[in-house]
């Protein structure tokens, strides 16, 4: 073997699809089976962190969570990967989907945090001549 | 054998486990990591055996679904001690190794949270001395 194999999780995951799919069927449900996977895994840990609650609330925010990560997570990944060109957003997949889980309801806490972020930036910038 | 059959059987079995497992991770507050990584672990992997031959093409065998089947049936057996809410001992709070760390923790954070007082108001004085 000339070329050096790929140890990029998703490759992995692409290669043994492969084994019973078509190629086709195998590059998307590949990728897809470790982002469910992550996903999965995000969402239980945010589940054990999270104040109690009955069975049905738990098994929706599970669900909810699990599904939106699922959705947003190639979208973003391929958004944080259009940065630089040597960035592949197959890399992004996992942690992103991870991350995304755990944050599941309380996304507006991180969005007021980027919020509060670029006002004092503009407040800094406003004020940058002025003495205290 | 009628793999169809085997398939659905083995999917419906892990996911009466992953079930039992999002309803007592959703009563972990205050529980111990590692309780709680019992059931994230015990998820995340019924989901890969679950759908198994679609992710990894991993065929369930007869022996593989017996063996989830007492999976399950060590969860159900379990359940009594999950009626009302995480048991008791498994608590953060009465355990008394984890009120001792969580005691030297905050003692800590206490302390250093001292030392840098200290030494902002030490580089100050030695900024204004200049």
């Amino acid at each position: 073997m000339d070329e050096k194999p790929s140890l990029d999780p998703i490759e992995v995951a692409r290669v043994a699809a492969g084994a019973l799919m078509s190629a086709k069927l195998a590059a998307v449900v590949g990728p897809y089976s470790l982002i469910l996977l992550a996903a999965i895994a995000g969402a239980a840990i945010r589940l054990a962190n999270r104040p109690s609650t009955g069975r049905s609330a738990s098994f929706f925010f599970f669900l909810g969570a699990t599904f939106a990560s699922l959705v947003l997570t190639v979208p973003i990944a391929s958004l944080v990967a259009s940065y630089k060109d040597t960035w592949e957003a197959q890399w992004f997949f996992m942690p992103l989907a991870v991350a995304l889980a755990y944050t599941a309801d309380r996304w507006k806490d991180i969005a007021n945090v980027l919020v509060d972020a670029v006002k004092t930036f503009i407040r800094n910038w406003a004020n940058k001549g002025s003495k205290p | 054998m009628n793999y169809d059959l085997l398939i659905l059987l083995h999917f419906a079995v892990n996911g009466l486990v992953g079930g039992i497992c999002v309803c007592r991770l959703g009563k972990m507050h205050g529980v111990l990591i590692r309780v709680k990584a019992q059931y994230i672990g015990l998820l995340v992997m019924s989901a890969a055996n679950g759908f198994s031959p679609i992710l990894f093409s991993q065929w369930p065998t007869a022996v593989s679904i017996l063996y989830v089947l007492w999976v399950l049936f060590i969860l159900w057996s379990d359940g009594y001690q999950w009626r009302e809410g995480a048991p008791k001992p498994a608590l953060v709070s009465d355990h008394w190794a984890m009120g001792v760390v969580a005691q030297a923790w905050t003692r800590a954070r206490e302390k250093l949270r001292e030392l840098r007082s200290k030494f902002v108001a030490l580089v100050r004085r030695l900024s204004h001395g200049r």
